[in-house]
């Protein structure tokens, strides 16, 4: 590290990070205003502008970690006020928001370069890139505010990202629903977000993170007791949302209609694990039985999504269940209280995800490709079209392998040393707890051998055996004769082009080697990483007992290793064996039971459209009822009544009010009849009258007076 | 000053022109009045505090009626007008609101000038609201502005309009003749502290210390009427008046029929302006005289308002008539006024008032889009649209961004209220008792409802391939938004976008006053 | 020269009043009706003369002159309306 504390002051940091968190702001706002009419449709721009933010996120935490370890940087402003509400917006930055700052642009900036070649050709390509940018930009805010009511504000807004992105064919009926469906589920995460906050601002008065992680549940007079459980359990809910995990899990599956280069980085790489880097984050928040809660749903999570990997023919949607069940293991870490193990996870597993699921994409273009030169009536995701490709595509097939060892946590990759962190800490606070908590460690080292399985069985169904694409599809009537073509004749032309997908997979690729992270491979307590968050960290609110004694914790460890070295390759080998062969479809009358459970996600969905989304559209309905009939039911009743009412009156008046006076006027009628009489009409009698009262009024005066 | 009496009575097509400049004009004087609003200014003016007149602002006072009644006194109402932190937000919203509708009302094709001198009456009258400070002269304004309404929905309005019109009519009036008697009892009640006179004037109203002792609204004793107590019998009564505007679930249902049969403009001003008014009456007059009531009711309150954001978005979701979608999605939205001023905290009665001016700009946002729609082949069923984004990409980024806004999507303006009303609500048990935490919590469904409505409308009627029930007919006159359009739409969006981003652009403005109000209602027990 | 005494005068008048007010009362016919009129007119006047209120006699004889016009064009439109100008055949004011 040449570049010392000196070089960079304060202020200057300041202006590094505001690079960092604006300049995909900047790349959102051109974009979305000026992305269509620029050259090339602006995809240098948005790469330009995360390569800054990299650059400069880079430099920050070189700065940052070569100096004192536990430098912090904080800057904040009063953004708004409100009575005694004051939001201080600002970033604060530790060591654990650095290394995602680092992370994330990282990523992002491999999957932009690859996105380049990926997305090429696609009518809404502008539009592509201002969602990318838009992304980036609230995942770093995520990652950097240092205002949890800030956060919120950006953890939706990763949302909407997400939710843009899986239905970004919008023409696709199935993309449109995935994105409503994510956007709903991590609405219902957030709910418990924004309850956990307001639950948070009743106790402490503040949303400072720094100020929230100070305070100590159950000191002090900070209300009732249930407030601080109501607060960690609405935080952990708007995690489980985002990072997919059960009982929230079930839209990630779904979201993989998005493009592939999307599913890389937002829903395997980053956006999903931003609930981790949450708990995380918050971690002394957290009272023990929350933390409990968490571990056993995470280990339950990842058991599940294991398991319904084994069976999942898409290879996007293998994929997408191994990520739920990867960050089923993060939960674990995060539940027994190993966050930086979590978070160690977290890295390793964000590169050699991204790396498998850009494969995967390149795959699947490659089989598109085919399919439109061949004419062929296949779905390019399914894996039972696929097999033989390693000769045709070797470069991917290299790094698909490195990728999946790190998954299955081999020795020696980056997998292993993470994942072994976890489940150490997870035995040793099992050993702690004692009794059916020893469950949970034993699921989740059994869980390791699914992967294995399931990874396994894809690699052989994509790479090994023989083509498969002139295979019939499921259904009746779609039957390709194989007898056209000859299926290892790859086309002419359909080779592993284009730099700007091939080289983000090899930088990747070499990420999951252990030695970037810890030199010794197999225990990773020394890797700088862990150094550099347990040194910042604050430390956890509940110590644990030291459970084992050193001989224990090294038996532990040692049968450990001997699971991840010889039993789960001995897995892999089976799995691989097994599926290196053909793969026919099966109709879905003629699948087994238990296969069909689990591939249906143990028909989480159905029940959930079951128990929730119907009711919900029937009380809708109900609502509707109520209004159209009882309300205004009840407001046309009473109108009737009225009305009925005024008629009544009318009768009355016209009867009675109106009869009397008709009478009256009846009279005055008749002594006007009288009095017309005079009337005749005849000018001289008029006068002759007149003359006779002039005379008797003569008379009356004379005698009178 | 601000109430501008310009009645054109000119000929030909210049209506719609003189209408649209006077909005301007008054947007320009909103503006002018923003500019020159003090936040600060009890303070920095150096006038005492408390319900003097030295909490308003342009402040302009005139003896209308005068009338010497011989042993009942002096008949005193006053043109009195000002403005504080509570009203000019709303007089500024309803400014810009005023000139979309104009700008908008170009749709209107017949009877011109019968229209324009009606949406004009409407204007002045609606402004006159909003800065009356003489309680006779508040429902002067308040009934004028109905009567242009009643005619701008049953003349110009669609198929039921007149079943529309009179139903809102009869709603409203039913609140505010009984909100008459309230009135002339609390004239009686209330003496004008320098002439000893009984006095209209709000202001002197809310000074406890202005009722006479044996008043029927007599702070000092506990009068009964019809076996109630007489303040909260009162409070109950103005509240329903106000309640029927804002609406609340169950007295909503003129809203639906009056938003969906009136002419786009009329809908605009309908959801923008009225329903704030609604509101407004609530947290000026409710809260401003009744405060012990107020905080008395404030649980029921609370609840109505709960009960109108969950019910208000259920119907939302079940409907399929766009404009009917957006009619109860703005009974589901003013749920959180009254939660927000249920709380008597700050933030909630901060974020009460923010979400009244957020949903002004949205819903008059949204409404003018389903006019777009409905002005291009008559029809605004969401099944008969599919697939609109690819064939009207300008229409839908605006649609995208109100709906988003409107589901509380941080960044518009109706994040930050629903955010501070349900931190308000939440808080307010530990700080006053006066909501339950549920409430909030209750609150907070609403927004997730509210996400399943909107996007479910977006997912029918936008994506997908297109397909609508007219065929090619329609997709012919289904051409994406015009300049015009635009140019209305567009201020609109940078509006709630600005809020969204500073939201002190609009605290800075109400906080004083809100505290203010908040202390007073709480130190109400005090005197 | 000798003075008429007054009772003369009122003689006179009374005299031609009463041959008016018959031929107002009698006549079928409207001009003589107006002769009546006049003829009582002229009494009224006489009276006023004997009096000694010559002025107003003056001013009397001019109105008499100008109600005659008046009264003969009226006799005139009557007689183009009803082609009568007999008063008792005209009875338009009959309830």
């Amino acid at each position: 590290m040449t570049l010392s504390i000196d070089t960079f002051p304060d202020h200057s940091l300041t202006v590094l990070v505001w690079i960092v968190l604006g300049s995909p702001f900047l790349a959102f706002v051109l974009q979305s205003f000026l992305g269509e009419k620029l050259p090339r449709k602006g995809d240098w721009l948005s790469l330009s502008c995360n390569a800054v933010s990299f650059a400069a996120a880079l430099l920050l935490s070189l700065n940052v970690f070569s100096g004192s370890a536990e430098q912090v940087l904080r800057y904040s402003f009063t953004w708004v006020q409100a009575g005694s509400l004051h939001i201080q917006a600002g970033y604060y930055l530790d060591s654990l928001s650095l290394i995602m700052l680092v992370l994330v642009t990282f990523i992002a900036l491999l999957v932009h370069l690859y996105s380049i070649g990926y997305m090429k050709g696609d009518p809404r390509y502008h539009r592509y890139w201002a969602y990318l940018s838009l992304f980036l930009a609230a995942m770093l805010g995520v990652v950097a505010s240092g205002n949890l009511l800030v956060t919120y504000m950006c953890w939706e807004l990763v949302g909407l990202a997400s939710y843009l992105m899986i239905g970004f064919w919008l023409e696709r009926d199935k993309a449109v629903q995935a994105g409503k469906k994510a956007f709903i589920i991590n609405r219902i995460g957030d709910l418990g977000f924004l309850t956990g906050l307001m639950a948070l601002f009743s106790l402490t008065g503040t949303f400072d993170i720094p100020a929230l992680n100070q305070y100590m549940p159950g000191e002090g007079t900070g209300g009732p007791g249930w407030l601080v459980y109501l607060a960690a359990g609405g935080l952990a809910l708007g995690a489980f949302a985002k990072s997919a995990q059960f009982p929230l899990h079930t839209w990630l599956p779904d979201a993989m209609e998005g493009p592939t280069s999307i599913s890389a980085l937002i829903h395997a790489a980053t956006m999903v694990a931003a609930g981790v880097f949450l708990l995380a984050r918050l971690h002394p928040l957290f009272p023990e039985e929350v933390l409990s809660v968490i571990a056993v749903l995470g280990t339950l999570t990842a058991f599940l999504a294991a398991s319904v990997a084994l069976v999942q023919y898409d290879i996007k949607k293998v994929l997408a269940w191994s990520t739920i069940s990867q960050l089923g293991y993060m939960m674990l870490g995060i539940g027994t209280g190993s966050y930086q193990g979590a978070i160690f996870h977290l890295v390793t597993h964000a590169f050699f995800k991204c790396l498998l699921f850009l494969a995967a994409g390149f795959i699947i273009h490659q089989m598109h490709e085919l399919k439109h030169r061949r004419g062929l009536d296949i779905d390019e995701q399914d894996m039972r079209h696929m097999g033989g490709l390693r000769k045709h595509l070797p470069l991917t097939f290299t790094v698909y392998t490195l990728g999946a060892a790190a998954l299955v946590g081999l020795p020696f990759f980056s997998g292993f040393l993470s994942k072994e962190m976890i489940l150490l800490e997870a035995f040793h606070w099992s050993t702690a707890k004692g009794g059916a908590w020893n469950l949970v460690p034993v699921a989740a080292t059994f869980t390791a051998l699914l992967t294995a399985w399931y990874i396994g069985r894809q690699w052989s169904l994509v790479f090994w055996g023989k083509p498969r694409t002139g295979q019939p599809a499921a259904g009746p009537g779609r039957v390709n004769d194989p007898g056209e073509f000859d299926p290892l004749a790859w086309p002419e032309g359909l080779k592993e082009t284009g730099w700007s997908m091939k080289l983000p997979m090899i930088l990747l690729a070499l990420f999951t080697v252990f030695a970037w992270f810890s030199l010794n491979p197999f225990h990773a307590e020394d890797a700088p990483l862990v150094r550099a968050l347990t040194v910042t960290a604050a430390e956890p609110a509940l110590e644990l007992p030291d459970p084992a004694p050193g001989g224990a914790a090294r038996w532990i460890g040692g049968s450990l290793l001997v699971v991840s070295g010889l039993l789960v390759p001995l897995v892999l080998a089976g799995s691989c064996r097994k599926y290196a062969g053909p793969a026919p479809f099966t109709p879905p009358a003629r699948q087994h039971p238990v296969a069909k459970f689990l591939y249906e996600g143990w028909y989480i969905d159905k029940i959930y459209n079951r128990i929730f989304t119907r009711p919900v559209m029937k009380l809708a309905e109900a609502a509707r009822f109520s209004d159209r009939k009882i309300i205004d039911g009840l407001i046309h009743t009473l109108a009737g009544f009225g009305v009925g009412l005024s008629k009544f009156i009318a009768w009355t008046d016209k009867y009675l009010v109106d009869g009397f006076f008709r009478w009256m006027a009846a009279r005055v009628r008749s002594a006007g009849d009288f009095f017309r009489g005079f009337q005749t009409g005849s000018v001289q009698q008029y006068f002759a009258l007149a003359m006779l009262g002039l005379i008797l009024l003569f008379l009356v005066t004379l005698f009178m007076i | 000053m601000l109430v501008i009496l310009l009645l054109p009575k000119r000929f030909g097509n210049w209506f719609f022109l003189i209408a649209l400049g006077v909005s301007l004009v008054q947007v320009v004087l909103a503006l002018c009045i923003y500019g020159q609003f003090d936040p600060e200014y009890p303070e920095s003016s150096g006038l005492s505090g408390g319900t003097r007149a030295g909490e308003f602002q342009f402040v302009e006072q005139l003896p209308w009626i005068s009338m010497n009644l011989g042993s009942l006194g002096r008949l005193e109402i006053s043109y009195f007008l000002g403005v504080d932190g509570l009203s000019a937000p709303l007089l500024i919203l309803s400014a810009i609101v005023m000139a979309v509708a104009a700008a908008s009302s170009r749709e209107i094709k017949t009877n011109r000038k019968g229209y324009f001198a009606l949406f004009l009456l409407m204007n002045a009258a609606i402004m006159g609201v909003f800065c009356a400070l003489d309680f006779f002269l508040f429902y002067v304004f308040y009934e004028l502005m109905l009567l242009p309404l009643y005619f701008l929905i049953g003349m110009w309005g669609g198929p039921k309009r007149e079943y529309a019109a009179i139903k809102f009519f009869l709603y409203t009036l039913f609140g505010s003749v009984f909100m008459l008697l309230i009135i002339v009892g609390l004239y009686f009640s209330v003496q004008d502290p320098d002439t000893g006179a009984y006095t209209f004037n709000m202001l002197h109203m809310m000074d406890p210390a202005n009722f006479t002792k044996e008043a029927v609204f007599s702070v000092h004793t506990t009068q009964q009427l019809l076996g109630v107590p007489a303040r909260l019998l009162g409070f109950a009564v103005i509240f329903i008046a106000f309640a029927i505007k804002v609406p609340v679930v169950p007295l909503h249902t003129w809203l639906p029929d009056a938003h969906v049969e009136a002419p786009t403009p009329v809908s605009i001003v309908l959801a923008g302006i009225l329903l704030k008014i609604g509101g407004y009456g609530i947290l000026r007059i409710c809260y401003g005289i009744f405060p012990d009531a107020g905080i008395y009711f404030s649980w029921v309150i609370g609840l109505i308002g709960v009960v109108s954001i969950i019910y208000g978005a259920l119907n939302a979701l079940a409907m399929s008539d766009l404009k009917r979608m957006i009619a109860y999605s703005s009974v589901s939205h003013m749920g959180f006024v009254l939660l927000g001023i249920a709380s008597l905290t700050t933030e909630g009665v901060s974020g009460a008032l923010m979400q009244m001016v957020s949903h002004g700009f949205l819903s008059a946002m949204l409404f003018f889009l389903a006019g777009v729609i409905y002005n291009r082949v008559h029809d605004r069923f969401i099944p008969n649209f599919r697939g609109l984004a690819t064939h009207m990409p300008r229409y839908t980024a605006f649609v995208m961004i109100a709906f988003f806004a409107s589901l509380g999507l941080p960044g518009f303006s109706a994040f930050v209220a629903e955010a501070f009303t349900l931190i308000g609500a939440f808080n307010s048990e530990s700080l006053n008792g006066a909501v339950p935490r549920w409430m909030a919590i209750a609150g907070a469904v609403g927004i997730l409802l509210s996400a399943a409505y909107f996007l479910w409308t977006l997912q029918r009627m936008f994506f997908g391939t297109p397909r609508f029930k007219g065929g090619t007919e329609w997709a012919g006159k289904l051409v994406d938004v015009n300049t015009g359009e635009t140019l209305t739409l567009l201020p609109l969006a940078i509006l709630t976008l600005l809020l969204g981003i500073l939201p002190s652009l609009f605290f800075e403005m109400s906080n004083t006053t809100l505290t203010a109000l908040v202390e007073r209602t709480m130190n109400y027990f005090k005197f | 020269m000798e003075l008429i005494p007054l009772e003369h005068y009122l003689i006179i008048s009374a005299l031609l009043f009463c041959i008016g007010l018959y031929a107002v009362f009698s006549r079928r016919n409207a001009i003589l009706v107006l002769i009546g009129v006049e003829f009582m007119l002229n009494a009224a006047i006489l009276n006023l003369v004997a009096f000694g209120g010559h002025l107003f006699a003056v001013f009397a004889i001019v109105l008499a002159a100008a109600t005659v016009a008046v009264a003969l064009a009226i006799i005139m439109n009557v007689y183009s309306h009803y082609k009568t100008i007999d008063p008792e055949k005209i009875k338009d004011l009959k309830y």
